[in-house]
């Protein structure tokens, strides 16, 4: 069993009889530190995509898949490519399998992949990722409007909400659940 | 969706106080008196909340039915037995013990996640979505709000208004009738300002303190101050201080319960919210400025009440020249202002209540 609030784009739950990976999670706080996560799920037998909610205290059914460190490589329109450091061999995990863990990877970082009978079918994420501020507005003291955050794109494309005062340039640290910032990198 | 029958388990755990206790006597209240046939049980873990407001409800009892509905304290019984009714509420998102959990998930038809009331987009989002569960039961997310998009906002309390302006002047000594009335309930240090702004107004204004630990902030305050009188009134049970809130010209209110009857009562109102971690509260404050604004005829109304309102949540600090303007325009405006309170609540009631919504909302799935 997994607390909801514990799982993230890559991980595979069971529902019933059958397994599903989830493609997309959304993060939303809510009253009193409660927070609820809509995500999107592909049935892997199927293929047949559906959306679900849960509170971050519902209790899911996670599984255990057989785990593989691999590099990623490259990505395609359509896929991504990763390759086993040992044996060189190489596999394929479609973008759309992937979902938002697209956002949390970088070429040539070595990842943990994981496998469904045999083919990769995600990643499994860490619980954070560090990744380069590439766009942000700059903000004047006093010019926030009651605002306590803007918007910034990191390296991957993904884009964050993030304290006024940071540039680009500067490294933050993202949850790779909620999708949001926890920190600016320690120099 | 047809139920076999109205009857519904509301469970609430208290987290914070008597605010959220206060939404949950208010839900279970407004659904016994839409459902008047229905069977309505409250399980709560603090009964001395709901004795604060309705004396009528014992703080020692395990069980008791008081005016239909029945309150049941979750910490004296085996909720494992309890056989759950066809539809369960978990208000603010309480928990269910596990156990009881898969029994509701087997037993009941539908179990409604029942979330705190937001202006926010995320919430037009997820009211509506349905949760995946193991059981016979079908699980969905309803979160309140203020356009067609959201499940409404919980108005009222079950009972038709019988206390006026004159049952709260003559019980605080006030003998004044020209004077102005307002309701303060804040925890903050802004009140110091504020008051000191309300005591240079032109006319007369009775200023209700409410709320044992506002009264502690204005210990050191004195009572009465230029055209300002604090008025330190007794605890109201929420039917009175509902009313209070009708019948005075102004409130500076706190949390979410309150807000939506502010709203109803459709009086000039500052709103301020329950401070989250990492200020996510204000994210919210922002999405009900935003949309309160088309309720606005006047910019420089707006304006005034944007900054007050980012004021009273520590957004901003505001100098003493500043805020003394602003609660000048607002007091000799007040009937004008008035008017674009009139019409945010014409606005956010005109697709129902929260619970006439929520009835069509089951009719629906």
């Amino acid at each position: 069993m997994k607390l909801a609030g514990d799982v993230r784009s890559g991980n595979i739950i069971k529902r019933g009889n059958d397994l599903f990976l989830i493609v997309k999670c959304e993060y939303y706080r809510a009253a009193r530190q409660n927070a609820i996560i809509k995500m999107k799920l592909k049935n892997m037998t199927t293929n047949a995509l559906s959306e679900t909610s849960y509170t971050i205290t519902d209790k899911l059914d996670d599984v255990r898949l057989d785990v593989k460190k691999m590099q990623y490589l490259y990505a395609t329109n359509d896929s991504y490519s990763f390759m086993d450091q040992e044996t060189f061999d190489q596999v394929e995990i479609t973008k759309d399998d992937l979902g938002d863990a697209i956002y949390f990877i970088l070429e040539e970082q070595v990842v943990d992949i994981l496998f469904y009978e045999g083919k990769a079918v995600s990643i499994d994420l860490p619980k954070s990722a560090n990744l380069k501020i590439t766009y942000t507005e700059e903000v004047t003291r006093g010019d926030s409007s009651g605002k306590v955050t803007k918007p910034a794109t990191v390296e991957t494309g993904l884009e964050v909400q993030v304290p006024y005062f940071l540039k680009e340039g500067e490294i933050i640290i993202i949850d790779t659940t909620t999708k949001e910032y926890v920190g600016r990198e320690q120099k | 969706m047809k139920l076999p029958n109205n009857d519904v388990d509301i469970h609430f755990q208290v987290v914070d106080n008597y605010g959220d206790a206060g939404i949950a006597l208010r839900l279970a209240r407004l659904y016994l008196e839409y459902c008047s046939l229905a069977n309505v049980r409250l399980f709560i873990d603090d009964i001395q909340l709901l004795h604060l407001l309705d004396n009528s409800i014992s703080p020692k009892l395990a069980t008791q039915t008081v005016a239909g509905i029945k309150f049941i304290d979750i910490t004296k019984i085996s909720i494992t037995e309890v056989t759950p009714a066809p539809l369960v509420i978990q208000l603010l998102a309480t928990a269910l013990p596990l156990e009881y959990e898969l029994k509701v998930f087997e037993q009941s038809k539908l179990v409604i996640v029942l979330e705190g009331v937001t202006a926010e987009a995320w919430g037009k989002e997820v009211h509506g979505s349905q949760s995946h569960i193991e059981g016979s039961a079908r699980k969905f997310f309803y979160i309140p709000g203020f356009d067609e998009h959201s499940g409404g906002i919980l108005v009222g309390n079950g009972s038709a208004s019988k206390y006026s302006k004159d049952y709260f002047v003559k019980e605080n000594a006030i003998s004044d009738d020209d004077g102005l009335i307002g309701v303060l309930f804040n925890y903050g240090d802004e009140v110091n300002q504020l008051v000191n702004a309300l005591s240079k107004s032109e006319k007369n204004v009775y200023l209700f303190v409410c709320g044992e630990k506002s009264q502690k902030v204005f210990k050191n305050i004195d009572l009465v101050k230029g055209n300002l009188r604090l008025i330190f009134p007794r605890f109201y049970e929420q039917t009175e201080f509902d009313e209070l809130l009708r019948v005075s010209d102004f409130n500076f209110i706190r949390g979410e319960d309150s807000l939506m009857q502010a709203i109803n009562a459709s009086n000039p109102f500052f709103w301020q919210l329950y401070p989250q971690s990492d200020s996510v509260h204000l994210l919210k404050l922002n999405a009900f400025i935003e949309m309160m604004e088309s309720s606005f005829e006047d910019n420089q109304q707006f304006n005034n009440f944007k900054t007050i309102f980012h004021y009273y949540n520590s957004v901003c600090s505001l100098k003493d020249e500043e805020i003394e303007d602003i609660i000048y325009s607002f007091i000799n405006n007040l009937d004008k202002i008035r008017l674009n309170f009139h019409k945010l609540r014409s606005k956010i009631q005109e697709n129902g209540t929260l619970i006439e919504r929520l009835f069509k909302f089951i009719e629906q799935i």
